[in-house]
């Protein structure tokens, strides 16, 4: 009962609001790819290139002809994909070592946040580039190297609450009763690091796809003529003068996702825990 | 010696063993690549006793461990190897691409800490009224844009509507304005974010409470009481941020043909030129673990609690 009233509650703020129905959109657009956008992404008609938006191509189409308004719709599926793919591979990892670190502390401890200073001496994005050109560039191999450079945000957070709980009387308990530390961990501590979790990985959501969207600007992410958001807008600089919607319609795809993401997550965060500083 | 003295001693061993393990990344890194870097490097029409002669003098006929060591003391002194597409000597590009770069994201810094921090100030002591929701707002909304599309649109006007700034490259302080903003922008809510809640945190104090109570001007607890004691954070992370911004301004300088590291790094990166990539990332590193450094020593003369810890 209670939940549900602070559910009601976090949905009545207007800016919330407004994020849940952004989100909506760009999910609805992602799953009914096929049915709302016009011709196949990669469909090319020469006679046809460089129209501008009108009835026919509603965001006109790009130096192959290809229809600008169709790619970004199917472009939709990729940005959410690697965005959620690079999350979940980063909460795993950021999580296990947080909670090792935390929870074993002294040599191990040290040794994980020693790490932690490590992939942190190197912006992300460059170390993420050098990642992708080790595996090939590839919309799989973007989530996987955005993952490798952002895990660290998860441990350092995890570790801390773990220290905080793992001498709870309870779990002291717990320990006197024999029960192993795996069981320890599975059934008194991840339960209490779940709101946690939640809220950190919805945040980390659309720095993820904001992320990805940079590797795909670079040529790194997707290649053609798939159509990742980035690359799309990275292809039509060139063509700015003559063609400036190649562009500018991507970029307004996403900002509406990570604004989306953005404003659920604030709003996801006042629900679980409206005093956790991130 | 003083506490200070060790603090600062031990920060820098701990930077000092960073950068070491950085370079095992980086070389670890480039071992993973296929193919070794002299095939790249000669024509195929060289002969076998030529290439290993190279070998030798590179090193590469070595175990791993030994080439690692040969490689290290390099790069140590600065020798990066020559490119694999341009041949030349990668140190000399660094060098001529770097100030470009660091006048970039120096610009870039100063711009959001300038705009940032009175913003942030100012939407803390009006919490909760429109001033501070507004700014909210735009914050967000400026989080959620990507460098890149923000440049296009900065192109779009300023540069092709209204010709009030040369479109891409390097052509005098003109050309600084457009990249330098964009890659400010984004950035600059972070530090809104920080600042205004820094702020409402110290605003709560209970020394900020006694210096109300003690009849000091609200104007005077702002400045002396509440601003000295905020900002140690916000300085702290003028810093750690410089790093990111250089990050950041791999994405920029491609948007604007700017002529920095970060376009020389995505170029060598398109090509697979390994010892451009290897240099670049090797040289940011450091310039990170300086940035670091001098934050965290910052952070040990401004809040003593942290250099006991």
């Amino acid at each position: 009962m209670k939940k549900k009233s602070k559910l009601s509650q976090v949905l009545r703020k207007p800016l919330f609001l407004i994020g849940f129905i952004m989100l909506a959109v760009v999910i609805l657009a992602a799953l009914f790819a096929p049915r709302i956008a016009l011709r196949d992404y990669a469909q090319m008609d020469l006679s046809l290139k460089f129209v501008a938006p009108c009835a026919q191509f509603p965001l006109g189409t790009d130096q192959y002809g290809r229809c600008i308004f169709s790619r970004i719709v199917y472009g939709s599926r990729i940005a959410l994909k690697v965005g959620l793919m690079a999350v979940v591979i980063e909460t795993g990892i950021g999580v296990t070592l947080g909670i090792i670190a935390g929870y074993y502390g002294k040599k191990l401890d040290q040794a994980i946040m020693f790490l932690t200073d490590m992939i942190w001496s190197i912006p992300p994005i460059i170390l993420a580039m050098a990642i992708v050109l080790l595996l090939t560039p590839s919309a799989e191999n973007v989530a996987i190297s955005i993952a490798l450079v952002t895990w660290a945000q998860f441990t350092k957070i995890v570790r801390v609450k773990v220290q905080a709980i793992k001498n709870l009387s309870y779990i002291q308990a717990a320990r006197v009763y024999g029960e192993s530390d795996l069981q320890i961990i599975v059934r008194y501590i991840l339960p209490n690091l779940t709101s946690t979790i939640v809220i950190l990985a919805s945040l980390a959501l659309p720095s993820a796809i904001l992320s990805t969207t940079s590797m795909g600007f670079l040529s790194l992410g997707a290649q053609e003529p798939l159509p990742d958001w980035g690359m799309i807008l990275s292809g039509g600089i060139q063509f700015i003068e003559r063609a400036p919607w190649i562009s500018f319609w991507p970029g307004v795809a996403i900002v509406w996702t990570v604004l989306g993401f953005n404003l659920a997550a604030e709003g996801l965060k006042e629900l679980l825990d409206p005093r956790m500083k991130v | 010696m003083s506490d200070m003295g060790k603090y600062i001693i031990r920060r820098l061993l701990t930077g000092v063993l960073v950068v070491l393990c950085v370079t095992v990344i980086i070389f670890g890194i480039m071992q993973a690549m296929p193919g070794n870097p002299i095939d790249l490097m000669v024509d195929t029409r060289v002969s076998a006793e030529k290439v290993a002669e190279l070998k030798a003098r590179w090193g590469l006929d070595k175990p791993v461990i030994v080439q690692y060591f040969y490689w290290l003391g390099n790069i140590l002194r600065g020798d990066f190897g020559t490119s694999i597409t341009t041949k030349q000597e990668v140190l000399f590009l660094i060098k001529q691409r770097l100030p470009y770069t660091l006048m970039l994201t120096g610009t870039a810094v100063v711009i959001e800490y300038l705009v940032a921090v009175p913003l942030g100030l100012a939407a803390a002591v009006r919490k909760g009224r429109l001033m501070d929701k507004s700014m909210t707002v735009i914050m967000v909304v400026l989080w959620s844009m990507p460098t890149f599309w923000l440049g296009v649109l900065f192109m779009m006007e300023f540069a092709i509507n209204h010709r009030f700034f040369p479109i891409s490259g390097y052509s005098g302080l003109r050309s600084l304005v457009l990249p330098a903003m964009t890659l400010a922008l984004p950035s600059l809510a972070q530090i809104f974010r920080l600042t205004r809640s820094e702020v409402l945190d110290v605003m709560e104090e209970r020394y900020v409470e006694t210096a109300c109570a003690k009849g000091v001007s609200n104007r005077g607890v702002l400045v002396r009481h509440v601003l000295r004691n905020a900002l140690i954070p916000v300085t702290v992370t003028f810093f750690l941020n410089l790093p990111w911004l250089i990050g950041g301004s791999v994405v920029v300088e491609n948007v604007f043909a700017w002529p920095g590291m970060g376009q020389l790094l995505w170029k060598g990166i398109a090509k697979q030129d390994f010892p451009i990539v290897q240099g670049i990332t090797f040289v940011i590193a450091i310039l990170t673990v300086i940035c670091n450094l001098i934050g965290d020593i910052i952070s040990g003369v401004l809040d003593p609690r942290i250099r006991m810890e």
